[in-house]
């Protein structure tokens, strides 16, 4: 009696944990192939779990908005999508294995990408050695793009470039800083993030007084912050995913520390950002890529504006430039499909033309122009900086993106104690 | 003299931390203690307790400071039926067997907890704690005090229920005998199940006050069960008290390893504490703990 209770909680926690348990919300590919077999292993759980949601609202809604004009359209038939997701608990090496059986158990025809440089770090291996194109709308580590990857593709700027737009921004603040402090979480799109904006800094002729890296788990943001505060900077930058920035923002309240500008290279355009500080997040920068203001449109999702109010209407908020990246990578994916005419099944060959494909061509979609460069990075395309003004996002850097101009800088910062 | 600015201030968040830590750790070393079970769930009851706050705040519009004790009942009755169905069932058997099922019990609790809350980071925005004391060139953040002096009083609380009640002295003459304990009229099953009623639910208060300063998410259980761990080991195996030690050991290097080194060595600093410890003071640094 005692063992069978004790085998029942064992065997009840395997079915919860084991990936890409079905309750946990993966439909499994299968059934006749009158459609495209679409895998995703993506980060349902773990450290990049918040962010990669931001992923599973994009794919799905591609698939729906597909789905209901009659699926993708291949020489005059529509074969609807299907998508079968797996959770790799945030994890690089879980991701790989997942990617492997999706191209080998599953044999999907099409890979979605999962959340964040480490992760594409791993699953692009197994993606390239199966030949599945793998568009990633938040992987952008520069190490990525120097392994002559053929089916790898970034719709975001190399980290270093990146955080451009939320580093030279302070080009334009007056009085100009000249003291600036730069930290990152310890995981490579944080650590890439600190040293591209520590290069920046160098560039503009500020002078870094304080750099360093903080583990991802680190319990006492005070200690770090209130280090940061008596180093003196002017501005503080922030290399990091969005629960580092949450972090980061609480710790310089609790600490009083004020500095005139603060920068992150990603946090503060996930929505919840502005939720949990209100008025708070005013005048905070962050690195971006993309505005629902921006004059850029496509087939499926239609205008920036438009793909932004679905994503308000449906998901109760608006969409965040990772999004708009994934759903313009999506875009490039079907429209080179459809130039194609590759009809589901895809096998290996049809794989390769695909990437072929992906590699030549240059299409217009609500993230801007997609045209990829030979090492799978996109090409033109600026990095942004936004400000959150008044609880709204404003472009402040560069001055204009196609035709689209930026807000004035709000600069220095008015101190804790007088907000 | 002048006051070194930097490392009082540095004491000072140390002590802080190292009231949360204490907090967290006590369940574990009164479980330990008392019935012998190493609970691998220790730091999900964390997590539970901490939405918990969460979402009575959030949902109810309840008090943050009157959540505790509702966390508290809420995380007792958890842990009291966890014990009573569950794990009296390992009781006599390998420290394994229990270390397997509370970490089954573990998985269990996390996948719910994403299932029914996701896996946001969720920050609680608690008026009255936004702001810090600034005492001369001291910042002092009001929620870790609170979560500090809650945290030690908790600590100092359970001390005292164990050395001075009646039910103290049962739950100290179950960890002592058994059998003996029986034979007085003492059930040492529902003993058991009551001290892992109030190791969960001062585990779950833990997580309340972890919830007024940081983000709360399934997740965040596992770091707690280590630094746990770390805690109780530091303090002394089976001496409740000493998880105030430990707590404080740990919360101040840790503290120092941030601002005299770098904040990267934090974790390497707790557990170089924790093997020098084990290797040149295994009964805890008050050398109250367990040896065997």
């Amino acid at each position: 009696m005692r063992t069978r209770w004790l085998a029942a909680v064992v065997l009840i926690a395997v079915v919860l944990a084991s990936p890409g348990a079905p309750w946990i919300g993966a439909e499994r590919a299968g059934g006749q192939q009158k459609e495209f077999k679409v895998g995703v292993a993506l980060s349902l759980s773990g450290i990049f779990s918040k962010d990669a949601g931001l992923f599973k609202e994009v794919y799905d809604l591609w698939a729906e908005t597909v789905n209901k004009a009659g699926g993708i359209k291949v020489k005059g038939s529509g074969y609807p999508i299907h998508i079968t997701y797996y959770d790799d608990e945030s994890s690089p090496q879980k991701s790989a294995q997942l990617i492997e059986r999706l191209a080998t158990a599953d044999k999907v025809d099409l890979i979605l990408a999962g959340f964040g440089s480490s992760i594409a770090f791993a699953a692009t291996a197994v993606a390239e050695k199966y030949k599945y194109p793998y568009i990633s709308g938040a992987a952008s580590a520069n190490p990525l793009f120097k392994r002559n990857y053929k089916y790898f593709f970034a719709m975001l700027n190399k980290t270093f470039d990146e955080v451009e737009g939320a580093a030279k921004v302070f080009t334009l603040a007056q009085p100009k800083p000249t003291k600036a402090a730069v930290i990152g979480s310890d995981h490579l799109f944080g650590k890439l993030a600190a040293e591209g904006f520590k290069k920046f800094m160098g560039e503009i002729g500020v002078d870094l007084v304080h750099f360093e890296i903080f583990p991802l788990d680190l319990q006492d943001y005070n200690s770090l912050l209130l280090k940061v505060k008596r180093a003196n900077p002017d501005v503080l930058l922030v290399g990091g995913l969005f629960n580092h920035a949450l972090r980061v923002m609480k710790a310089t309240k609790e600490v009083d520390f004020s500095p005139k500008g603060i920068a992150f290279s990603y946090g503060p355009t996930v929505p919840d950002f502005l939720k949990e500080f209100g008025k708070d997040a005013d005048g905070v920068i962050a690195a971006s890529e993309w505005l629902p203001s921006f004059p850029f449109k496509d087939p499926i999702f239609g205008s920036a504006a438009q793909f932004n109010d679905t994503i308000q209407q449906k998901f109760g908020h608006p969409a965040d430039y990772v999004q708009a990246a994934a759903a313009g990578g999506l875009v490039a994916q079907q429209s080179a499909i459809e130039k194609l005419g590759l009809q589901p099944p895809l096998d290996e060959k049809a794989r390769e033309a695909l990437m072929e494909q992906l590699h030549k061509q240059d299409v217009a979609t609500l993230y801007g122009q997609v045209k990829f460069g030979a090492d799978g990075a996109i090409v033109q395309k600026p990095p942004i900086a936004v400000q959150i003004q008044n609880g709204k996002f404003a472009m402040v850097y560069p001055r204009e993106v196609g035709g689209a101009q930026a807000a004035k800088l709000i600069y220095p910062l008015a101190p804790w104690r007088s907000r | 003299m002048a006051v070194p600015v930097e490392l009082v201030q540095t004491l000072i968040n140390g002590i802080l931390q190292g009231g949360v830590y204490a907090a967290a750790a006590v369940g574990l070393s009164l479980i330990f203690g008392v019935s012998g079970i190493l609970n691998a769930a220790h730091g999900e009851l964390v997590m539970l307790g901490a939405f918990a706050t969460y979402w009575l705040f959030t949902l109810y519009h309840v008090d943050a400071l009157l959540t505790l004790p509702i966390s508290f009942v809420l995380l007792f009755a958890l842990g009291w039926a966890l014990q009573y169905f569950l794990l009296n069932r390992t009781l006599g058997r390998p420290l394994l067997l229990s270390l397997l099922v509370t970490f089954g019990v573990s998985l269990i609790l996390v996948n719910v907890a994403l299932r029914l809350w996701s896996a946001d980071h969720r920050m609680l925005r608690i008026p009255y704690f936004q702001r810090s004391w600034i005492i001369g060139d001291f910042i002092v953040p009001l929620s870790r005090v609170v979560a500090c002096v809650v945290g030690y009083g908790m600590v100092a609380a359970l001390s005292w229920l164990l050395s001075a009640t009646r039910l103290g002295r049962m739950i100290r003459a179950t960890a002592q005998d058994g059998e003996m304990a029986r034979m007085c009229g003492v059930n040492p099953r529902t003993i058991y199940a009551i001290t892992f009623g109030i190791g969960s639910g001062v585990s779950g208060v833990a997580g309340s006050l972890v919830a007024f300063y940081a983000p709360v998410e399934p997740n965040m259980g596992l770091t707690y069960t280590l630094f746990a761990f770390a805690v109780v080991v530091l303090g002394g195996l089976g001496y409740t008290a000493g998880v105030i030690w430990g707590g404080l050991a740990l919360g101040v290097a840790q503290a120092l390893t941030e601002t005299y080194l770098e904040a990267g060595l934090s974790l390497l600093v707790a557990f170089v504490l924790l093997y020098a410890i084990l290797r040149f003071m295994p009964a805890g640094i008050m050398g109250k703990g367990r040896l065997e």
